[in-house]
């Protein structure tokens, strides 16, 4: 895999308990996803015209304009596209949870997100690893983490 | 039909810089503003268009009021796309000035963000919402320098990039800053340096990101007909282009390629020019990889091969591409957004006023600015007679 060599210090990413993260402001458009999430599913959005998929999510499609597109649901599985281990940040609740690992994900049917990696060692993080989805509960949210496969 | 009139910047000056504890953003905005005006061999009667942003509410009528200039405006613009922001305004101005739409536009920018910080009136880190796209990004807490990091350990898997060799960038703004009596940091640093500092966001170290200065600057663009009998020689905008990208970062579609891609092509089109024809480059170095993924947007080296081409010091003053001479955003000058300060020095170096750190023969300047986090891109080609 490739692992770029350069200062990191050995850390583990947060556990699923522990990894920071705020709420959204979530729309009526948008609470499905929300609610799929809660039920432990990840969609993204499927045009029928163009047959492509497209993440965050739109009512029509941006790559056709076609308004023939629907919630689709898809595996969790993916690759780590990149990521960052963040070290500092001076806005809560980041703050008091360093490091934590922002990444990348690009899902096997196509689209990418944002997330963060989760239970795993800095043994296993890198570009092009392979991950899966972990589904984190915090209050009214559940939110998709990923971990190294 | 309008036959189109040739532009120039006639006019380039910077407000107090560093450490300002005095004064406020709108004051070195009039500060820099009467500085690049009188730089030019002008006065205020003769300014009919003015670009400003980054102040608060309504600017840049804000700025323009501030300087008494409102009610006499025939172009006004506050573009919003980050640091690339002045590169744009000039594109922009430029294209009015050419039409005859107006005849003199200043552009300023200021900040205090430094003193702010220092003040505790702003955070260090920003927020920027959580609704719609960003509902999907801003949970997890990616901050701005780990947006930059993502693209750069991106770069290092995919092309082999080394550590060693981003930190080279930064050792050589340094190199750079040391001949530039304005400049924040003027100490020289090794690669070890960079790569001991404090770690930020992974794998960029605190040498690898932009400092957090004070100040402010303008510049002044006017058609061919007001240029020719001014106090300095015209600097010519042979050449502009802009291209923007993504806000949410999982939209980017490839965290090693800039939208520089895109502006850097119809500037160099524009002005008839290829990379190789350019003598001195200020490419907006908001981070180390930024300096990186322009190199290879631009077209001054093949995708992938600006780690090796950076090494060795190509970017110093004397080196093959001499680049952000006046110590660039790193070492040198960033008070919140670099957009403007890149095309000042581009002026200077192209009139020969930089003094010890002038490049020899400078006749053509490459200016690039990037804003947000690899957002927007706005490329322009300067060149004098």
């Amino acid at each position: 895999m490739n692992r770029p060599p350069g200062p990191h210090t050995a850390f583990d990413a947060p556990s699923v308990d522990t990894v920071p993260w705020v709420p959204p402001i979530a729309d009526q458009f948008t609470e499905p996803w929300w609610q799929a999430c809660r039920e432990r599913r990840l969609l993204v959005r499927a045009c029928a015209t163009c047959g492509r998929t497209h993440f965050p999510p739109r009512p029509a499609c941006p790559h056709c304009w076609s308004d023939q597109v629907s919630w689709h649901q898809v595996t969790g599985l993916g690759s780590l596209y990149t990521y960052s281990v963040v070290r500092e940040n001076d806005l809560a609740p980041f703050g008091a949870s360093l490091p934590y690992v922002p990444a990348i994900v690009a899902l096997d049917e196509g689209p990418r997100l944002m997330t963060s990696i989760v239970d795993s060692s800095s043994l296993t993080i890198a570009v092009d690893a392979r991950v899966e989805v972990v589904f984190v509960d915090r209050g009214d949210w559940t939110f998709p983490a990923f971990r190294i496969a | 039909m309008v036959v189109p009139r040739r532009v120039a910047v006639v006019g380039a000056g910077l407000s107090d810089l560093g450490r300002v504890d005095d004064k406020t953003e709108l004051q070195l905005h009039q500060q820099a503003i009467r500085r690049a005006v009188a730089d030019a061999g002008l006065t205020r009667d003769d300014i009919d268009g003015l670009c400003s942003t980054g102040t608060g509410v309504l600017s840049p009528i804000e700025v323009a009021e501030y300087v008494g200039l409102s009610q006499r405006l025939r172009h006004v613009e506050s573009s919003t796309v980050g640091g690339s922001t002045w590169e744009f305004m000039s594109r922009h101005a430029a294209s009015a000035i050419a039409l005859g739409l107006v005849d003199v536009v200043v552009l300023s920018y200021a900040s205090t963000t430094r003193a702010d910080l220092k003040r505790g009136v702003r955070t260090s880190n920003l927020s920027f919402g959580a609704r719609d796209n960003q509902q999907f990004d801003a949970p997890f807490g990616h901050t701005l320098v780990s947006k930059y990091a993502m693209a750069a350990q991106r770069h290092m898997a995919q092309y082999g990039t080394t550590i060693e060799q981003l930190a080279e960038v930064a050792v050589s703004a340094r190199a750079n800053a040391a001949d530039n009596p304005e400049a924040y940091y003027r100490d020289p640093i090794t690669i070890d340096d960079v790569l001991s500092s404090r770690p930020i966001a992974d794998p960029l170290t605190k040498l690898q990101c932009c400092i957090r200065s004070d100040g402010g600057g303008a510049v002044v663009l006017a058609a061919e007909d007001r240029a020719r009998d001014l106090a300095k020689a015209p600097v010519w905008i042979l050449g502009t282009g802009e291209a923007v990208s993504h806000v949410t970062m999982s939209e980017w579609p490839d965290f090693t390629e800039s939208p520089c891609v895109r502006s850097g092509r119809d500037a160099f089109a524009q002005a008839g020019v290829t990379p190789a024809d350019i003598d001195v480059c200020q490419l907006y170095d908001s981070f180390t990889i930024t300096v990186l993924l322009t190199l290879e947007g631009l077209g001054f080296c093949p995708p992938g091969e600006a780690g090796r081409f950076v090494e060795g010091g190509t970017l110093r003053i004397g080196g093959g591409l001499p680049t952000n001479t006046d110590g660039g955003g790193l070492s040198a000058c960033h008070p919140g957004m670099r957009g403007m300060f890149l095309i000042v020095e581009a002026v200077r170096q192209l009139r020969g006023e930089s003094a010890a750190r002038q490049v020899a023969d400078a006749r053509l300047a490459c200016v690039n600015g990037t804003g947000g986090w690899m957002s927007s891109a706005s490329t322009m080609i300067l060149g004098v007679d």
